[in-house]
């Protein structure tokens, strides 16, 4: 009789625990929303980033003029009613011109950032799980770390040759270590908690563990490494298109705006400081909106 | 302490490897063919071939390996195609300018950002701090050269006071004109830096100053003022010391597109002018110094943490 | 009993932090003393505001915009809550010293152990470095550390965990203060090693005369250590007796569910150890009336409803109750 009261308290006890515990889960997520909410720089990062998103989709509606329309009459002239940000040396209306640029520019990120994170966590969550594979894989991202981004990726542009696709590639190959690295280790410490040896050993495969119970729980480090490397990705796209390496020239990008820029920097300020502006705008909306979350999903920050 | 520099040079070896081998692939292994590229669409066939001869493109992918890295080891970096010097002398050529803005540029970047990040950390959610992180967050979204640009039109095309391009060299026109010259350019590339370096230091501040060896000093009696600078900056410190070796490879990279904006004849430009040229040994060389250079860097930042950390034990 | 001169006055103190949902009393109005050469027994579960309490003697919170203190506390006659920063710098470390749970993260890991014995030395006595450098091998050997002369120049982390905290100790006492606070001094450290701790501290209470607040959630070492107890529930005190009283004729529920919680040796046979059910709730959440009744196997509607204050239930024994145990 004792032995079994002993037994149902006992069990009552560990029921009472798992609901306890799931309320605390609940109630951190709610804390991490509450908190999201409430840090305003990152709701302001939030909305930035989409509105300059919904700019770069919309621009045929939003640009006044097509991002090639010259006219020749109009070179370099100051911004006015006209061109409320003024003309190029071509003559092309340089708002028109910034806000394709925000296609060409945003689209490079997004894609960037995108591929680096299924790629980065494919290749971190498989080199998490098999040790031999983690050895090579580590390696080779350990020497591609050891070789400053920008020079990587300038490299890789020279001898690929420029275009868009070319400076999205090369972009990618340089960030999807970074997204490798902290997904896998990330992946390791779940590995430890999450007792992923005693699934194996019930018979769950690789797969299944890998993608069901290990990748959820890496997620929230990797958003924000992806959400810094969006931000930087345009700021490398401008970079490479500045240095004449990245996009080709008559297309719009905040780079190639920069570029030209930059020869008639004596006479023509709005062309730097306009198109200046335009991207550090996203970028600063990414990074706040990065560091946002970042700050939710870190207990030390509280 | 020997042993443990051995060691940890020996430890290099592998990511060296990794690293020409990264390199290498780059020029070697990238769809085209790097003869016809180089040469550009008029070249004829037997000047492609020609090229693909004196370049050793025409042997099995790991005899050129061998022979690349073998070169390296005699000092060999490669020849370039356009330039008539030794590979080595083109690269100590360029490197003074590079060097010179970068340490002017970490300079300027660890005045700027240890105050910061030490006041920001003590008035924590106070105005002082608010005012230091928004500072910091555009620091940090605005690239080098485009600050660059935008510091050209002010001190330069507006006010007139700082030069907007050129290089001056220590030994033709005196410290002061070099300084004069790599102001602008060292802030513009100093600033993002700066930047990280105060977040850094303001998170390592704060986490030292909410440890307990901090509330123990507060209980032996020891000034506000002393605790600060003696008990918290030792240990704040000891992770900046990673900071500052990262921002020098970061800077020095940086300077490429810098030096571009004010026309610096430095590592960045040659570079540039090389992909320009399609003078890919060049690249090659150049990159594999940055990395080697990267690695180093990296070597003496651990063993200055050894240095500094007594938990860490060189032996 | 004689009335014995006391060394420190705690009076209706409450401390309370500032927080993004507003104002927490970690500890409210809690009243105590100490007699000089005294040791004092502060017993609690984690998160009931004996460590509060503790570093709220020594102000040891950053008070511009973190934390409000309210009450008294007399030190020999002065209110250290009116006096200025300055003065209060001079009293911590020199007349009342503190020891710290951990003794690893309490040393400063990139200083030596002389160094750290040493800076209190030099501030508070004016001495002069070799003096005090002296002085610092001296209180190794005190309490107790073998080759001192060795061990000064070595750093926190090349010490085993007990000789960390004899170096607290040493820092502790280094100016012979006239009272001690140990927070939790032996929670960190395996069980052999925590008599010997306690004796020690006990031993230097002994040799010299120095009042001594033993916070501990440890009811066997304050049997073995203190003379009075005080017990320490969700920021407020609910019992204080000699240790004898408290252990035979516990008057608070809670007191009484701690102390049936001890495991005795001379128990044999399977036996289930008493718990006190249901946990200790946050900050946030206090009770409004008894704040133990949502625990208490004995509340009654009154006790949901009102708080008992502390009061004197026979002349020796002060406990906030409606119902003592063994008063009906």
């Amino acid at each position: 009789m004792d032995n079994i009261s002993a037994k149902t308290t006992n069990m009552q006890e560990e029921e009472n625990i798992a609901v306890l515990k799931k309320q605390l889960k609940k109630e951190q997520r709610q804390i991490k929303i509450h908190k999201f909410t409430n840090n305003k720089l990152a709701m302001i990062g939030a909305v930035i980033t989409i509105a300059m998103a919904l700019v770069a989709i919309l621009a045929p509606v939003i640009a006044p003029a097509g991002p090639y329309d010259m006219l020749v009459s109009d070179r370099l002239k100051n911004p006015s009613s006209v061109h409320i940000f003024g003309t190029d040396t071509f003559g092309r209306d340089l708002f028109s011109r910034i806000i394709y640029g925000a296609r060409v520019s945003m689209g490079v990120g997004a894609a960037v950032s995108t591929i680096s994170l299924v790629v980065g966590m494919v290749i971190g969550l498989y080199s998490s799980y098999y040790k031999t594979l983690d050895s090579i894989l580590m390696r080779i991202c350990d020497g591609l770390k050891a070789i400053p981004a920008i020079l990587l990726a300038i490299a890789f542009m020279a001898v690929m040759g420029t275009s868009v696709r070319n400076v999205i590639i090369s972009l990618a190959i340089v960030y999807i270590p970074d997204i490798a690295r902290i997904t896998r280790s990330s992946a390791l410490m779940v590995k430890e908690q999450m007792y992923i040896e005693s699934m194996k050993a019930l018979g769950a495969s690789a797969n299944r563990i890998i993608w069901f119970h290990i990748a959820p729980n890496v997620l929230s480090p990797v958003i924000v490494q992806t959400s810094f490397i969006f931000a930087t990705a345009i700021v490398q796209e401008a970079s490479l298109s500045f240095l004449g390496v990245g996009v080709p020239v008559p297309a719009p990008s905040w780079g190639n705006i920069l570029y030209e820029g930059k020869t008639v920097i004596y006479n023509a300020w709005w062309m730097i400081v306009l198109p200046g502006l335009s991207m550090a705008f996203p970028v600063l909306g990414l990074n706040l909106f990065g560091d946002g979350i970042r700050e939710v999903m870190d207990p030390m920050s509280n | 302490m020997k042993k443990y520099v051995v060691k940890r040079v020996l430890s290099l070896i592998p990511v060296l490897i990794i690293v020409s081998v990264v390199i290498f692939c780059l020029i070697h292994l990238t769809p085209g063919d790097p003869a016809r590229t180089m040469l550009g669409d008029q070249a004829s066939e037997i000047e492609v071939e020609n090229l693909r001869e004196s370049m050793g493109l025409n042997d099995p992918i790991v005899v050129q390996y061998v022979h690349w890295v073998g070169g390296i080891f005699h000092g060999d970096f490669g020849t370039s195609i356009f330039m008539d010097e030794p590979m080595y002398k083109i690269i100590l050529d360029h490197i003074g300018p590079t060097i010179s803005l970068t340490i002017y540029a970490l300079l300027i970047s660890l005045i700027i950002a240890m105050p910061c990040g030490i006041i920001a950390a003590r008035k924590r959610g106070k105005s002082q701090d608010q005012v230091i992180s928004v500072f910091s967050m555009v620091g940090i979204s605005v690239p080098s050269f485009l600050l660059g640009m935008l510091l050209i039109i002010l001190f330069s095309v507006r006010m007139k006071i700082l030069p907007s391009a050129g290089y001056k060299a220590i030994v033709d026109n005196g410290f002061l004109k070099h300084i004069e010259y790599l102001t602008l350019p060292a802030i513009s590339l100093g600033l993002m830096q700066a930047a990280l370096i105060t977040r850094m230091t303001r998170s390592s501040v704060l986490e030292v100053l909410g440890s307990d060896y901090i509330k123990m000093a507060k209980a032996k009696g020891v000034k506000d003022k002393v605790i600060l600078i003696k008990h918290a900056l030792r240990n704040a410190l000891l992770p900046i010391i990673t900071v500052i070796g990262q921002s020098f490879i970061a800077l020095l990279s940086g300077a490429t597109v810098v030096e571009t904006v004010f026309n610096i004849p430095g590592i960045g430009q040659l570079v540039v002018n090389s992909v320009l040229r399609r003078d890919y040994e060049v690249i090659q060389a150049v990159v594999l110094v940055i990395a080697l250079g990267n690695v180093v860097v990296n070597l003496i930042v651990d063993l200055l943490y050894g240095l500094a950390d007594p938990r860490i034990s060189l032996e | 009993m004689a009335e014995q001169e006391k060394i420190l006055e705690v009076k209706k103190l409450t401390t309370s932090f500032k927080t993004e949902r507003g104002k927490m009393n970690a500890v409210q109005g809690v009243s105590f003393y100490v007699n000089k050469g005294e040791i004092l027994g502060v017993v609690g579960e984690s998160g009931c505001g004996k460590s509060v309490t503790a570093q709220s003697i020594l102000r040891l919170y950053d008070e511009k915009y973190l934390v409000e203190y309210q009450g008294e506390i007399l030190f020999d006659g002065v209110d250290l809550l009116e006096i200025p920063e300055k003065e209060m710098q001079n009293k911590r470390g020199k007349d009342i010293s503190m020891v710290f749970q951990d003794a690893l993260s309490a040393l400063n890991p990139v200083f030596t152990v002389g160094e750290q014995i040493m800076e209190p030395l030099m501030n508070h006595q004016h001495m002069k470095k070799e003096e005090a450098r002296k002085r610092a091998v001296e209180m190794l050997r005190l309490v107790g550390i073998p080759a001192p002369e060795k061990r000064v120049s070595q750093y926190p982390h090349e010490l085993s965990g007990g000789m960390r905290q004899r170096v607290m100790i040493a820092i502790a006492l280094s100016c012979n203060p006239r009272l001690l606070i140990a927070d939790e001094p032996t929670t960190a450290l395996d069980v052999t090693i925590q008599a010997q701790i306690i004796d020690l501290i006990v031993e230097l209470n002994f040799k010299m005369h120095m009042g001594v607040i033993l916070i501990t959630h440890d009811l066997a070492v304050v049997a073995e250590t203190c003379k009075r107890v005080i017990v320490m529930y969700l920021g407020q005190t609910v019992e204080e007796a000699d240790v004898n009283d408290i252990f035979d004729h516990p008057m608070h529920p809670y007191t009484n569910g701690l102390i049936e919680s001890i495991p005795l040796l001379e128990d044999k046979g399977v036996k289930r150890l008493h718990t006190i059910s249901g946990m200790v709730p946050l900050l946030n959440q206090i009770p409004k009336g008894c704040r133990f009744a949502p625990r208490c196997p004995y509340a009654t509607e009154r006790c949901h409803r009102e708080m008992p204050e502390f009061v004197n239930a026979d002349g020796r024994h002060k406990v906030r109750c409606f119902y003592p145990i063994g008063l009906e």
